[in-house]
């Protein structure tokens, strides 16, 4: 009877996950119909689904330079604030949960407060600033800024990931006299693995489809590929071949990303082991 | 002899004065400049020209394009900071009127009277195009953007359509035009849109509201800078006027006559419905002609037709607005002298002339008697674009804030739009003016 | 060692000082005047926070945030947290499962928003074509009171993967140990997820509610993208109307207030919160 009941829980999962993937990727393969569709087929009624593919407007990107440098960007410019965050993070929320700190409330509201800030607002304030100091459309100025969003996320998170590890394991550590430094590096961080995972590529994602921001703080140098597909955008007609296109290359690197990330969210990771 | 001698020496003095006066096109040769502009027609034309300009002043160009809406958003992050582009695209409206009150722009005056050209002659645009950016108005004025296009606001129409529902037969009316776009609707089964209009509430629409509204205001005086909006004074909205109110009931009618989620159209979703031949007629600006009839529109190349807006009564005149794009520069340009060579250079008879077969929307009156330029557009958009030049009247308005005006304005238009009579809608809107 | 913890919490506090606390304050700052991003910048103390409250317009707007916070964050929890119960379950094919499921996430706004624009528009979409084959004349984007719901749609088919992928890796991370012992005592599949698993992420749980509910209370793209806010005023939110106010209308100031009061709510919201998992700041 254990064995049936077992199987029948898988079997919904994946009738379930069959539903899932369905709703989901209808409307991307929608757009990538879009992609290989000629100008014209875009906008016919009815829609159509047979018709000539066309690469036509992947090569167009291929030899499209300032797509090219927008990619460039964006990848860097995530690499760098991902990293900045995760290892921020790590420490700060190692504090949070091991030790009472006075302020804690206050910091961590203050956290969301920088979270909710609204894009385009703070990015009035910060434009002089930037300027003045000399970090406008560059990597490092755009890897700080995203912190305000990505920092109290990743902070918040890894705490909360930090607060799953049963007690016994803190006085382990404790015990065996490491000083933080190695509690973080061999005890923490191998239990938290899937919440670090997460967080990054909840970060990556946010940042590489970040625009409001980038808008208002990069111009040339710095341009994200956000505000490539944006460019797309004509004025009497968008160039939907180009935009749609855009899209979807601009989602291979997170698709890339998010796999391999994704095999270290792996369940029961040597919780147990560690334990014993 | 002595005279002699004095009139060589005097004629020589004049002869190298001007030689040396002679314009020197590389006087800035090695700058770099940074251009801001929009992914426009006009922004293709220049980049055709771009190279050759490096050639022939040695400034090296750097283009920073973006859509429509961001445009607008780093615009205004731009010229606020401490170092921005030495020339950007000129929205010539309250946009403008707002940045010059902000101090944020460079007065072109100087460099007109004394960096330009002798073959320049700023004059060859309508002064109507020049003075939307003239401030702040009357003598001692600047202007502050030099005309790149104009659109005026013309009807579109979709030959097959009209002779398939209308008998072949063109509105002379502007109720007609409701009427036959209605009769369009209604005999298609829905299937074809009557007609496609800017339909999003957004202030952005006012331009072509305004072309609606002057051609129901008719031959009738607008005192400036009030506009059409106000009677001579700022505290003195007038939306309740019956010319305005009928101009207004013009638009939601047409809009009235369009697909059922007519409320989520901007420009781009009504044109598309148009290019793409779901709908008679189309009221907007003329600058979409050329894109009709490109391979983009397979279905209105070709079998696009073009009519000024129908007068108010058989027989009658039309009247439009015009809006127009230009090149300005900002106060906190950092090569302002290399910056104005572009300007003046993208902005010259023979430049408009090659820009403008991208746009067809040229702001010089010589451009348009230019077969180079004419002869690339087609027929019938110059002829009613020409026609529609002959009566047209600046939708700017420059007072501060006016955006929120103009959202008002077309607030009042979807009131008539969901069934409110426009006395009770006008008059709504009157009110709210003088709340602002 | 004592200084150890504030040694920890330096690098986070330094950048978001930087980063935050400018902005933060410049806002705060100019909320009591009426800057008009230009020359005009006199005190007006409170006048702002005052025609803003007393505006039935603005109610209406905050009216609308909070509709679509609420469906929004309640429909893409409980089927984020649904799917990632599911998917804890299986071992074979489920990176692949996974990365598809995350797809959404990986679009980004504005193509998200061109995307449904396309496939909802009435005359060229392919769901309002399908639908016309069983008889429903639909008005997505141009309707009153479809829009609002689409917009909720449109959230939750972008947005449901974030709430999933961290309740997913909460899962994973419980110790097998009490697992394996309800197994050995005969629980039930879903015994043991609500009464071993679901306990144990609580606070996982309300972290995903905190931060989908800023971000819907914060949504911008999708809905300036496809509605503008229309029609009417049926999808204003907070940000397209500070949005609007600041770039149309060049009115600084009021925007900057809006968002003043926005971070009241957000403070307000986080307290009720906090009543209710009382180990979130702990």
């Amino acid at each position: 009877m254990n064995k049936f009941s077992k199987h029948k829980h898988l079997i919904t999962a994946y009738i379930v996950s069959f539903f899932a993937i369905a709703v989901t990727i209808l409307p991307i393969t929608w757009l990538f119909l879009l992609s290989i569709k000629s100008k014209g087929e875009t906008f016919t009624k009815p829609p159509k689904w047979l018709f000539n593919p066309t690469a036509q407007n992947y090569i167009d990107l291929w030899d499209n330079d300032l797509f090219k440098d927008t990619f460039v960007n964006s990848f860097f410019i995530t690499l760098i604030s991902i990293t900045l965050s995760i290892i921020i993070a790590i420490f700060a929320a190692y504090a949070l949960k091991r030790y009472q700190i006075r302020f804690r409330t206050a910091f961590m509201q203050w956290l969301l407060l920088a979270y909710m800030l609204p894009e385009f607002l703070f990015v009035l304030p910060m434009f002089a600033i930037y300027q003045t100091i000399g970090i406008y459309d560059t990597y490092i100025g755009m890897a700080l800024i995203y912190q305000v969003h990505v920092l109290p996320f990743s902070i918040w998170m890894l705490r909360s990931f930090l607060e799953e590890i049963p007690k016994e394991i803190d006085d382990a550590a404790y015990l065996d006299g490491c000083n933080p430094l190695q509690a973080i590096y061999k005890i923490y961080l191998p239990l938290i693995i899937p919440g670090i995972v997460a967080t990054a590529i909840l970060n990556g994602i946010w940042i590489w489809n970040e625009l409001a921001i980038a808008l208002g703080l990069t111009f040339f140098d710095a341009q994200p590929i956000t505000v490539g597909v944006a460019s797309f955008r004509g004025y009497a007609s968008i160039n939907w071949g180009g935009m749609t296109g855009s899209a979807i290359i601009s989602m291979i690197p997170m698709i890339l990303f998010a796999t391999f990330a994704q095999k270290h969210i792996v369940k029961g990771l040597t919780l147990g082991a560690v334990k014993g | 002899m002595k005279k002699f001698i004095l009139f060589i020496i005097l004629s020589s003095i004049l002869f190298s004065f001007n030689i040396a006066n002679a314009f020197d096109w590389k006087a800035h040769s090695g700058k770099t400049i940074t251009i801001l502009m929009n992914e426009h027609p006009v922004l293709d034309g220049v980049r055709s020209l771009i190279p050759q300009f490096e050639k022939d002043t040695g400034i090296k160009v750097k283009v920073n394009a973006l859509a429509e809406d961001l445009f607008f958003d780093r615009l205004e992050v731009n010229l606020r900071g401490d170092k921005g582009a030495d020339a950007h695209f000129c929205p010539m409206d309250a946009t403008a009127f707002n940045q010059y009150s902000a101090d944020l722009l460079q007065p072109l005056n100087g460099f007109l009277n004394d960096s330009t050209s002798p073959d320049y002659d700023v004059n060859d645009f309508p002064a109507g195009f020049l003075n939307a950016t003239n401030f702040p108005g009357g003598p001692g004025s600047n202007y502050y953007c030099i005309p790149m296009s104009f659109e005026s606001y013309i009807v579109f129409y979709n030959k097959d359509h009209v002779n398939k529902y209308l008998g072949g037969k063109l509105p002379e009316t502007m109720d007609e035009l409701i009427d036959m776009a209605n009769k369009v609707k209604a005999d298609s089964g829905g299937d074809v849109a009557g007609a496609v209009m800017r339909g999003l509430r957004t202030d952005t629409n006012i331009d072509t509201i305004s072309g609606l509204v002057f051609n129901a205001w008719g031959a009738r005086d607008i005192e400036g800078p009030y506009g059409v909006w106000f009677d001579g004074d700022w505290s003195k909205p007038r939306l309740d006027d019956p010319a305005i109110q009928k101009g207004l009931s013009d638009y939601a009618g047409l809009m009235a006559a369009g697909p059922s989620d007519i409320l989520s159209y901007n420009w781009n979703e009504a044109g598309n419905a148009f290019c793409a031949g779901q709908a008679a007629f189309f009221a907007d600006a003329s600058l979409f002609g050329p894109w009709f009839e490109t391979d983009d529109c397979p279905a209105s190349k070709g079998n696009t037709g073009y009519i000024t807006l129908p007068p108010q009564e058989k027989g009658g005149t039309s009247y439009t607005a015009n809006w127009q794009w230009g090149i300005g520069m900002g106060a906190n340009a950092q090569e302002k002298e290399a910056g104005w060579y572009f300007i003046q250079y993208m902005t010259n008879k023979a430049s408009e002339a090659i820009i403008g077969t991208f746009h067809g929307g040229a702001g010089r009156l010589s451009t348009w008697e230019n077969q180079e330029y004419t002869s690339t557009l087609n027929s019938d958009y110059v002829s009613a674009t020409l026609e529609s030049m002959k009566t047209v009247r600046t939708s700017v308005v420059p007072v501060d804030a006016f955006n929120k005006y103009a959202l008002e304005i077309m607030d009042v238009i979807l009131r008539i739009y969901n069934g409110a009579s426009s006395a009770d809608a006008t008059a709504e809107g009157n009110a709210n003016f003088k709340k602002m | 060692m004592k200084q150890t913890p504030y040694f920890f919490l330096l690098p986070s506090i330094l950048i978001l000082a930087f980063t935050s606390l400018y902005p933060i304050c410049y806002s705060i700052y100019y909320s009591f005047f009426n800057w008009n991003w230009g020359n005009q910048k006199d005190f007006v103390g409170l006048s702002n926070y005052i025609s803003l409250l007393t505006d039935k317009k603005f109610w209406i707007i905050i009216k609308n945030t909070f509709v679509f916070a609420f469906f929004a964050c309640l429909i893409e929890i409980i089927i984020g947290l649904l799917l990632a119960i599911y998917i804890d379950r299986l071992k074979f094919g489920s990176t692949i499962i996974r990365t598809l499921l995350l797809i959404p996430l990986m679009v980004s706004g504005i193509s998200v928003t061109m995307l449904f624009k396309v496939i909802l528009d009435n005359m060229f979409g392919i769901i309002p074509y399908f639908l016309s084959f069983i008889g429903i004349k639909s008005n997505f984007f141009g309707s009153y009171d479809a829009a609002m719901p689409t917009i909720i749609g449109l959230d939750v088919w972008w947005q449901t993967s974030f709430v999933f992928i961290i309740i997913l890796a909460g899962l994973q991370s419980i110790p097998s140990e009490p697992i394996e012992a309800a197994k050995m005592d005969g629980a039930t599949e879903w015994e043991i997820t609500r009464y071993i698993r679901l306990p144990m992420i609580r606070s996982l749980i309300f972290l995903v509610l905190i931060f989908r509910s800023i971000d819907t209370l914060k949504v911008f793209d999708i809905v300036w993208g496809t509605t503008g806010g229309g029609p009417g005023l049926a999808t204003e939110v907070l940000q397209t109307y500070a949005y609007r106010v600041a770039f149309s209308f060049l009115e600084m100031s009021t925007s900057m207030t809006i968002m003043v009061l926005f971070s009241f709510v957000v403070i307000l919201l986080t307290a009720i919160y906090s009543k209710f998992n009382k180990e979130i700041y702990e």
